[in-house]
């Protein structure tokens, strides 16, 4: 059988070349590349200049500004990923089983990639060969890849993390070329780190070294694994990557002319609904979210995307598709569009068991569509329930998803009648005439109203370390209509100090 | 008019946001004549309320907001309405009308803090109140009262019934129906069911604003301390916070206004402000007696105490003329502690004495009872004020009205607990308490406190807190705003000039209670009847609610039991140096002005001795040269911010090397100021001076310097001082000489440093040096067994000891002990300052070994003594207390290269990893397969960077060279200079010196230079860095670990430092030195 042959592609600072790649104006410059939310961003890749001016990773972005020289970056996810698609193309031009070790995640410094470039010489060349055809590739592409090719997969791992450039390590003499690289490329634990320190070991080949059994018998079977992984011999099972089962839920779209009318897109985003959608049903799966990217003629092809979630993950057609047309109808695109794209979050269908004694509810995706209907007609944050929300500030709160309540909350009488209260939305200015700090009148609309009784005021004031501090004056006044001396009417008066006006804000029943 | 009753002060911890004298200032504002504070389960503001009052002429009703727990909730916002509002109990409002009121409070309080048994806020039950219900008044009260509890509970009804039952516990006259009006709907609705209860039960209605600040713009403090007591942000905070900003402290015009529908609840304030006839100055408290015999008085006891003392104290000196002056004084004293009934707290004070001497226990007594014979005779302090010819009205005056202060220092640690339980046990539980410590809210608490609650992220508080100048002298840039722009801030944003302002306004207020670090309080009779008490965090301690100045406001007399690290090294080596050099040796019994000690004074060579190690006391001496005791006294007192504030350090000096002739304002003064060559420098030489230039009474001398000192009363200053010029007139003394001498008095008043206490320090400083000259190895390893204490690290004493020829020996299994110990020295050294003495070496203590538990390290200890362990294995298996991570680092250490023949640190950590692997009893029995046990290990031996790194990292200290050693060729060939020779360049010349940076100082004193103290084998080098060039090197100057300095030598009078033009770092392998930063 003839012997294996394993490339590793290993990109050290993935996302600082990543910017390199784009700016090659900072290639001979220290980047900081930053990661977290402003401002509490913290340096998460460095190239090796910035390293050699005392950068290093986990510092705040203002510690790492402070550094004269180095070139400073906010991390472009969107722009790895791509930087990785490429690298990932290149590969692929090598061959087709391509292991992805370590993708630019979350976290994670370094790109890895493990080729099984066996039997490939007839067409490729000597392995030397392979190395130098993939390094130009990928430079040619802005990347600085170090490239190792060796009979062990792991050994062309290590070599590649340890030696920049080319590194071809021979048939038996893995041990050897691996015998000077740092123990940092095995990626230890921090325990095993701290005790190889403490050991004195710092090189692959002194780990070789150890007595085996001796070694076991103190590091456990992690160190039989190290040692053999030291000495180029420990075995690797490749598992070539393979597209993801999300990628399949995705359709794309380019467009021959910009559309800017809503009905000729839908017919498209149908098309590709009812692609995604079957796929969907292959899988025995209903869709839970759908995203939709419209790619725009204007704004430097800016994007214009939008995502709807039905309440329950949705396998109809007709109503996800109209849930898209009446969301797109509420936030239309602002200019044509040139491209689409489509993405369909799965997730596992939900059935509702009905019960014969439970009254009868409307279908979900009908219900769904109606209140999509509804939001479009009124607006989004009008349709649901209202929610209270903690807060002293008057008529504070929230429109939330409808809820059933099995427990209700009972509001517990304390013997004192209290009225209901019709707040008008929004409030009506009035003029309210005062005599010696008391109220007398009151006039809406030009009509004048006697206030023949008022208590208060009721003062409320709040958010006082925020722009949007408030206060606020109530009155609950008695006024006496002019039309029906008789009748009474039960209404509360707040005046705004800040903006010096008078409303009338509800009438008690 | 209008009396406001119930108001909360900050001392309501977190729910009040106005000190109690603020309060009562603004009290005093508004034309109030009284006002009554009720915090929340105690009395803790009590005092200062009273004391501000009394000196504003105003009345201080006292009383507490007291947490009951069986009778409900207090009221919440109802179920529907969306907050986090806890469940807490409901409080009854009371309000002391009578000293028994008074006193029932501080029972009922002290009864159920107490009961908790830890530090917690506690709650009455209903037969608390019930037992403590006479004297009281109770208040229906506001949110947290039982009405409005029961009214949001059942409705009217309940809260009638509610009513009725506090009606049955504190009698219909003495309940009052609470009415606030803070503008809120829902409140209101509760006045009306409120005056109707009261109308059915014909109870007098009473107006209060339920205050929690002094004036409306505190509410945003209180909003934000309402946040931190509810750990949450004011964004999240919700219905915790209040609905407006209502409760400040209103004038009667304003309350009339809001409660013009009921003006008897206004006339009633007055009414019952006019019942509450308490007033704190009647606390009841009385010192406890001393038990005598019978026959005796407690004067007469005491004095043959003194009568013995006398005899004791000056018969060895075989002094008669001494004697004779010993005896009249004590008469004079006697006379005096009698005229002021003084004698139990003189015997109670001998008593304790007794107690520690009994148990061996080292104690002197310190600060101006140095001045009183009667204590020397007694035994409670050291020094000799006759033979010193100390100024005993220092002490105590007929005047003062005030009790004497004695302070006790002890040895810190477990034999200061002992002496604090003997005060317990021998006054009881309810007897005898510690002072308080109030912690409040200072620059970086009150900055991280109000950013939460601001809703910044805990990172940028970090980020910002750092940012925050943490040295002691605070520049013009070491503001917040400063930092702030500094961290890209923008200050005019509203969010962040809000934080800005709560941070500041902060200041101050009160976060939670401490312990005084020594103070206690003791009373005849039960001390909870004077002042509630409650249990400290540490177990078996229980503390009083006031600190030491209300203590001392309140007239309650302090014992301070001082905890003093240098005491524990003494005793430690009183028991050391028997022991092992077989000498006997006793504090009393030390030769007094030996010449080598002064000598080695004179040098400065001073590094771990008390008071005179620091870097000002260094550059000091060898300009003062101390030959006497009487110099060392001098030398403790200078090096004071008083002193170089009042500029009274150089003309000293000056006169002392003969820079300076020494003169006189006046020849009167020659005999007062000749042992300070003319410059007063003690608080006791101002008042002699006052004494004899204007013919002061000893009472009106102290008086003046208190007046001077703490320039309290202006008013009453102007008075002494002319009257001082009255009397210097009298005594034909040159108006410019009075002059001089109202100008000296006036400067120094402010930072005088007690000369009695100077002595006693100087004892004890005079002891540490003889100590450490005669016997270093128990000097160093007692400094060693006591850390932390004094001013340099152990690796500075360890380095120190060494180069005085000291052998320190590393840790090792076999041999330490868990504290550092002595060892013979085998070999023959040339013969030193120790004349003779057998020689010893010492050995470092497994405390040294960092990480390991005092349970192991004795464990280890235990086990040696059984049969030493013969390897690692060994250890492994005999002591289970022993992690795999302690013999890791034990290993890293060397302390386990004795186990085994000419095994090295990294052979030892070979066999570690196998011998502390994971394995049960059973297994780890078996014998050991060879081919992993071998002795020799695979590994190569350290290095000697790697041996330093894992030396500083595993015991702090190394035993071997210093790091500096291994760099100083390369240093050599930068032209670096090493400590010791730079004594040899001549001033004025370009120098570098490098170091391990061991002590960073910014004194307040200093203007903004920062001194800088490097260290390498040859000694201590030490920088000047002005605020300018600190500008430059910030981050160097105060993280840098190991540094170069480069600048002017200054070499004048043989004191030697580079004030630094550059700072560099110095790259060394990463040794983790720790430096002692003075912040």
């Amino acid at each position: 059988m003839p012997a294996s042959l394993y490339l590793c592609l290993y990109i050290r600072d993935f996302a600082a070349q990543t910017l390199v790649r784009l700016r090659p104006e900072l290639r001979q410059c220290p980047v900081a590349i930053l990661d977290g939310i402003a401002p509490l961003e913290t340096v998460f890749v460095l190239n090796e200049r910035a390293r050699s001016l005392g950068l290093e990773s986990g510092m705040a972005r203002l510690q790492a500004e402070s550094f004269s020289g180095v070139a400073v970056a906010k991390r472009v996810k969107h722009e790895e990923d791509s930087a990785f698609l490429m690298l990932m193309q290149c590969a692929e031009r090598f061959s087709p089983r391509i292991e992805v070790l370590a993708s630019p995640g979350e976290r994670t410094s370094g790109a890895t990639l493990v080729l099984d470039v066996s039997d490939s010489e007839r067409l490729l060349g000597i392995p030397q060969q392979i190395a130098e055809a993939l390094q130009r590739k990928v430079n040619a592409a802005g990347l600085e890849p170090s490239v190792a090719i060796s009979r062990n997969a792991n050994a062309a791992v290590l070599a590649a993390r340890g030696c920049p450039g080319i590194t071809v390590v021979p048939l038996g003499e893995e041990a050897q070329s691996l015998a000077r690289l740092p123990l940092a490329v095995l990626e230890l634990e921090p325990e095993q780190e701290e005790t190889f320190a403490s050991w004195g070991i710092k090189t692959l080949g002194a780990l070789a070294a150890l007595p085996q059994k001796a070694l076991i018998a103190r590091v456990g079977q992690a160190g039989y694994r190290l040692q053999a992984l030291s000495r180029g011999e420990y075995e690797h099972l490749l598992v070539p990557a393979e597209a993801a089962v999300d990628a399949v839920f995705n359709e794309s779209v380019e467009l021959e002319h910009p559309v800017d009318l809503l009905e000729p897109l839908l017919f498209l985003l149908s098309r590709m609904l009812d692609q995604i959608l079957a796929r969907a049903a292959e899988h025995a799966l209903a869709i839970a979210g759908v995203e939709t990217r419209l790619k725009l003629q204007s704004a430097q092809g800016k994007e214009h995307r939008r995502v709807v979630r039905p309440a329950l993950p949705e396998r109809n057609h007709a109503t996800l598709l109209k849930l898209i047309q009446l969301d797109l109808e509420m936030h239309p695109p602002h200019a044509a569009v040139i491209a689409l794209h489509m993405q369909g979050q799965p997730a596992r269908p939900q059935t509702v068991q009905q019960g014969l004694f439970v009254p009868q509810t409307p279908e979900a995706g009908r219900l769904e569509v109606l209140l999509a209907r509804l939001r479009k007609l009124v607006g989004e944050d009008r349709v649901g329930a209202p929610e209270l929300l903690d807060n002293h500030r008057p008529d504070a709160f929230r429109m939330a998803a409808f809820q059933s309540n099995p427990n209700p909350v009972q509001v517990a009488g304390n013997g004192i009648h209290t009225s209901a209260l019709r707040i008008l939305r929004p409030p009506r200015a009035v003029r309210v005439e005062m005599q010696q700090r008391r109220m007398v009148a009151l006039s809406l609309d030009g009509l004048k109203l006697h206030v023949d009784k008022a208590s208060g005021p009721w003062k409320a004031s709040g958010a006082w370390w925020t722009h949007t501090q408030w206060c606020r004056e109530e009155w609950d006044v008695t006024l006496a209509t002019t039309l029906q001396e008789q009748e009474k009417l039960y209404c509360r008066v707040a005046y705004d100090p800040g903006a010096r006006c008078w409303y009338l804000t509800g009438i008690y029943d | 008019m209008y009396v406001e009753l119930h108001a909360r002060s900050a001392f309501s911890f977190l729910e009040g946001a106005s000190l109690p004298e603020n309060l009562m200032i603004r009290c005093a504002e508004l034309g109030m004549p009284a006002m009554a504070l009720l915090d929340r389960n105690g009395l803790y503001g009590a005092p200062r309320f009273h004391v501000t009052a009394e000196k504003l002429g105003l009345r201080a009703h006292i009383g507490a907001e007291i947490a009951v727990r069986d009778i409900g909730d207090r009221a919440r916002p109802p179920a529907w309405v969306p907050h986090s509002v806890p469940v807490e109990p409901v409080r009854f409002a009371l309000l002391a009308e009578s000293a028994a009121g008074y006193q029932n409070l501080c029972r009922m309080i002290t009864g159920y803090k107490l009961r908790e048994g830890t530090k917690a806020e506690g709650s009455a039950t209903l037969a608390d109140i019930q037992e403590h219900s006479a004297g009281l008044i109770c208040l229906t009260g506001g949110d947290e009262g039982p009405l409005a509890a029961a009214l949001e509970r059942g409705g009217f009804d309940e809260a009638q019934n509610e009513v009725e039952r506090l009606v049955n516990l504190f009698g219909k006259r003495n309940v009052y129906v609470e009415l606030q009006r803070h503008f809120d709907r829902n409140e209101e609705r509760r006045n009306q069911a409120a005056v109707r209860i009261a109308r059915t039960l014909s109870l007098p209605l009473l107006a209060t604003n339920g205050v929690s600040y002094a004036t409306a713009q505190d509410r945003e403090v209180m909003d934000v301390l309402t946040t931190i007591r509810h750990h949450c942000s004011l964004e999240t905070a919700g219905r915790l916070l209040a609905v407006n900003g209502e409760r400040y402290l209103r004038s009667a015009a304003e309350m009339e206004e809001s409660f013009r529908d009921l003006p008897e609840a206004i006339a009633n304030t007055q009414e019952l402000s006019t019942r509450l006839s308490y007033k704190m100055c009647d606390l009841g408290y009385r010192f406890p007696n001393y038990p005598v015999p019978d026959g005796d008085t407690m004067q007469s006891f005491l004095e043959k105490r003194v009568e013995e003392g006398v005899r004791e104290r000056y018969l060895p000196k075989q002094k008669p003329k001494l004697m004779e002056k010993a005896k009249q004084q004590a008469n004079r004293e006697l006379a005096l502690i009698g005229q002021l009934e003084l004698a139990g707290y003189f015997l109670i004070v001998w008593d304790m004495v007794q107690f520690c001497r009994r148990e061996g226990i080292l104690v002197q007594g310190r600060g101006s009872a140095a001045n009183s014979v009667v204590c020397y005779v007694l035994g409670i302090t050291a020094i000799d004020p006759v033979g010193m010819e100390l100024l005993f009205e220092r002490f105590l005056t007929a005047e003062r009205g005030e009790w004497p202060d004695i302070d006790l220092d002890l040895p810190s640690g477990d034999h200061r607990e002992r002496a604090i339980q003997y005060v317990y046990q021998r006054y009881g539980e309810l007897g005898a308490a510690m002072t308080a410590n109030v912690i409040t809210y200072r620059g970086k608490s009150a900055a991280r406190e109000a950013g939460k609650a601001l809703g910044f992220d805990a990172e940028t508080l970090n980020r910002l807190t750092k940012l925050v100048g943490a040295w002691e002298w605070k520049g013009p840039t070491d503001t917040l705003h400063h930092s702030f722009r500094t961290a890209g801030f923008d200050i005019h944003h509203r969010r962040v000039a809000k934080y800005l302002q709560i941070c500041e306004r902060m200041q101050d207020i009160p976060r939670h209670l401490g312990q005084h670090s020594g103070g206690m309080v003791i009373c005849a009779g039960h001390l909870s009847e004077v002042v509630p008490i409650e249990p400290a965090s540490m177990p078996g301690r229980t503390v009083i609610q006031w600190d030491k100045e209300d203590c001392s406001d309140m007239k309650i007399i302090k014992v301070d039991l001082l905890g003093l690290g240098m005491m524990a090294v003494l005793e430690d080596c009183f028991n050391l140096v028997p022991q092992h050099y077989k000498e006997p040796l006793e504090m009393g019994q030390l030769p007094g002005d030996d010449p080598e000690v002064y000598r080695t004074l004179q040098r400065a060579d001073t590094v771990g001795m008390f008071q005179v190690e620091s870097r000002a006391q260094m550059s000091a001496l060898p300009r003062n040269r101390p030959e006497h005791f009487y110099d060392l006294v001098v030398q403790v007192a200078i090096i004071r911010p008083g002193p170089i504030v009042g500029k009274m350090m150089h003309p000293y000096m000056k006169r002392r090397q003969g820079k300076e002739a020494v003169t006189y304002a006046h020849p009167l003064l020659e005999p007062v100021l000749q042992r300070t060559l003319g410059v007063p420098l003690f608080q006791e030489q101002l008042i002699r001076m006052s004494m004899i230039v204007a013919n002061f009474s000893g009472g009106e001398a102290e008086e003046l310097r208190r007046a001077m000192g703490m320039r309290r009363s202006q008013a009453r200053m102007k008075e002494l001082e002319t009257k001082l010029r009255r009397g210097m007139t009298v005594n034909g003394i040159r108006l410019q000489a009075q002059e001089e001498i109202v100008q000296s008095i006036a400067s120094f008043a402010l930072y005088g440093f007690p000369e009695s206490h100077a002595a006693s320090f100087a004892l004890i400083a005079y002891a540490s040096a003889y100590l450490k000259c005669y016997y270093l190895a128990a000097f160093t390893a007692a400094m060693l067994n006591n850390q932390p204490m004094g001013f340099y690290n152990p690796s500075t004493l360890v380095k120190d000891a060494q180069l005085h020829g000291l052998r320190v020996k590393p840790i090792d299994v076999l041999h330490s002990d868990w504290f550092c110990t002595l060892e013979p020295e085998t070999c023959e050294e040339p013969e030193t300052a120790t004349q003779g003495r057998k020689r010893f070496a010492m050995r470092l203590g497994l405390l040294y070994a960092r990480g390991l538990r005092k349970e192991a390290g004795e464990a280890v200890v235990h086990a040696r003594k059984i049969r030493p362990f013969d390897s690692i294995h060994n250890l492994a298996l005999r002591v289970p207390e022993l992690r795999k991570s302690d013999l890791t680092m034990l290993a890293r250490v060397g302390a386990l290269n004795s186990l085994g023949e000419g095994i090295h640190r990294r052979d030892a950590l070979w066999q570690v990893e196998y011998a502390g692997r994971p394995a049960g009893p059973l297994l780890r029995q078996l014998p050991e397969p060879v081919e992993v046990t071998a002795v020799q290990s695979p590994l190569a031996q350290m290095t000697i960077d790697e041996r330093l790194a894992a030396d500083f990292q595993g015991t702090g200290v190394t035993v071997g060279p210093h790091p500096m050693v291994y760099q100083r060729n390369r240093l050599s060939e930068m032209g670096i200079v090493r400590a010791r020779d730079l004594k040899n360049f001549p001033h004025g010349r370009k120098t570098q010196i490098a170091g391990c940076v061991i002590a960073r100082q910014r004194p307040g004193t200093a203007k903004g230079f920062v001194f800088l103290s490097l260290e390498d084998e040859t000694g201590i080098s030490n920088a000047i860095v002005t605020p300018a060039v600190y500008e430059l090197y910030r981050h160097l100057v105060t993280y840098g670990k190991f540094l170069i300095i480069e600048g002017k030598l200054q070499n004048q009078e043989n004191v030697i430092s580079v004030k630094a033009d550059s700072v560099r770092l110095l790259e060394i392998r990463s040794i983790e030195v720790r430096s002692h930063d003075f912040h």
